[in-house]
């Protein structure tokens, strides 16, 4: 069970469905393992149930029982499932998404429990190096359009990351390994939510390699010239 | 508080015969009731009136389809009608076709159908809906906004904090006091 949870907001915004499509992909993984946020979701989903019985009606186009019992009996009209991947799953409903035909070609640093990602990455996925003791994977959809960068971050045992602060949201969750900074010791499951106005240099724990997805709404704005110049490495 | 939950229950009994025996006379009666409102939530997204009443058809049938799978003791038909609707409106917008046009400023507007529907609607409903309007109205204006345009615009905390002209820091605090109030007053807990 995690120990770090994202914020309480950014739970009430993954039950709204106002949360960009990366940050929900992460919310995702993170959800799959987290049954204190699983409740969270299911409150603000209910509270998104009760706030639709407030609304005044929009009267729909008269129809006929005869005619609303028709459409009951017409097949489902498949809307062309070109993908189904990054399918969002509800506490509440329980839609699922179809990943076992990609279960062989799963990396084995990816945990059974953020299987959302499998679109994105299989065995093959190479690494791309940005500075020494850290490469990166860019996701990338369409869907995105509304998200600064998502990308998995590998952070080798020991290394520093580049002191930072943000001008939008970042959401980071760990995938493997763990790392420490000023707000904590986050290991794997765990979500760091933070507010723009943190700065924190993480660095990772010395056992293995530090594995997560991070999401960024705005760019991150590192300190001194150096990590600047890393900037358009790490393509942000 | 005691007729919100007769109220909700209500529906999650008729939701729940739908689900047993695929009741169609329950289901003509929940579609009466929820359409209207499914159409409401998704004119929020849309500035499309066919576009909303299409969605809104189509997130009643995938009720009447996935009813089999509604559980009154896991969530409230309303809950539940409410996640079907919402997951429509994100495969909406992630598919990109029909482009759903954002709608900016609607919370006036919603504020004003908050005070004026109190009389059009029949006694139960509104015993139901005036403990969350109570609530809502005794956010703080600012929080109440937050709300609102979380469920009702779709906007992320960074969108919300540049249509505000706010840190993004005050979005998510704010959302965080407001959740925390309205989950006290919607009794959430004990269904």
């Amino acid at each position: 069970m995690p120990k770090h949870h994202p914020d309480e907001a950014t739970l009430l915004s993954y039950a709204a469905g106002s949360l960009t499509s990366g940050a929900r992909l992460l919310m995702e993984c993170h959800l799959a393992r987290c049954e204190h946020c699983q409740a969270r979701v299911r409150e603000a989903e209910q509270l998104g149930g009760q706030l639709l019985e407030t609304l005044q009606i929009s009267p729909m186009a008269a129809m006929s029982e005869q005619a609303l019992f028709a459409l009951l009996d017409e097949p489902e009209n498949q809307p062309e499932q070109s993908d189904v991947k990054n399918r969002p799953v509800s506490a509440s409903d329980g839609r699922s998404y179809d990943v076992s035909d990609k279960q062989e070609q799963k990396p084995d640093w990816l945990p059974e429990w953020a299987n959302a990602l499998l679109p994105w990455v299989n065995k093959d996925t190479s690494w791309q190096r940005v500075a020494p003791g850290i490469s990166q994977i860019r996701l990338q959809d369409d869907s995105f359009s509304r998200d600064k960068a998502v990308r998995l971050l590998r952070i080798a045992p020991g290394t520093c990351m580049p002191g930072h602060g943000h001008s939008g949201s970042e959401l980071t969750l760990i995938l493997q390994g763990s790392y420490s900074d000023e707000t904590g010791r986050f290991c794997e499951g765990d979500v760091a939510d933070l507010d723009p106005d943190i700065k924190h240099q993480p660095i990772a724990d010395r056992d293995q390699d530090c594995i997560c997805l991070i999401v960024t709404d705005a760019p991150l704005r590192f300190d001194g010239w150096v990590p600047r110049l890393m900037q358009p490495f790490f393509g942000l | 508080m005691e007729k919100v939950k007769s109220v909700s229950a209500n529906w999650n009994q008729v939701l729940t015969e739908i689900a047993r025996h695929q009741d169609r006379q329950q289901f003509a009666r929940l579609y009466e009731y929820f359409a209207p409102r499914v159409k409401t939530y998704l004119l929020r997204f849309t500035a499309s009136e066919a576009q909303a009443e299409e969605l809104a058809q189509e997130a009643l049938l995938q009720v009447w389809r996935k009813a089999s799978k509604y559980h009154a003791d896991k969530a409230a038909a309303s809950t539940w009608i409410f996640c079907i609707a919402r997951n429509l409106f994100i495969d909406q917008q992630r598919s990109g076709k029909g482009q759903l046009e954002q709608r900016t400023d609607s919370y006036h507007e919603h504020e004003q159908l908050l005070n004026d529907r109190a009389q059009e609607v029949d006694y139960d409903h509104r015993a139901s809906v005036r403990t969350l309007d109570q609530a809502i109205k005794e956010l703080p204006i600012m929080q109440a906004q937050l709300v609102y345009k979380s469920y009702f615009e779709g906007k992320s905390h960074s969108e919300i904090a540049g249509d505000l002209d706010i840190p993004i820091g005050s979005v998510k605090s704010g959302l965080r006091l407001a959740f925390k109030k309205l989950r006290a007053f919607t009794g959430v807990e004990d269904v």
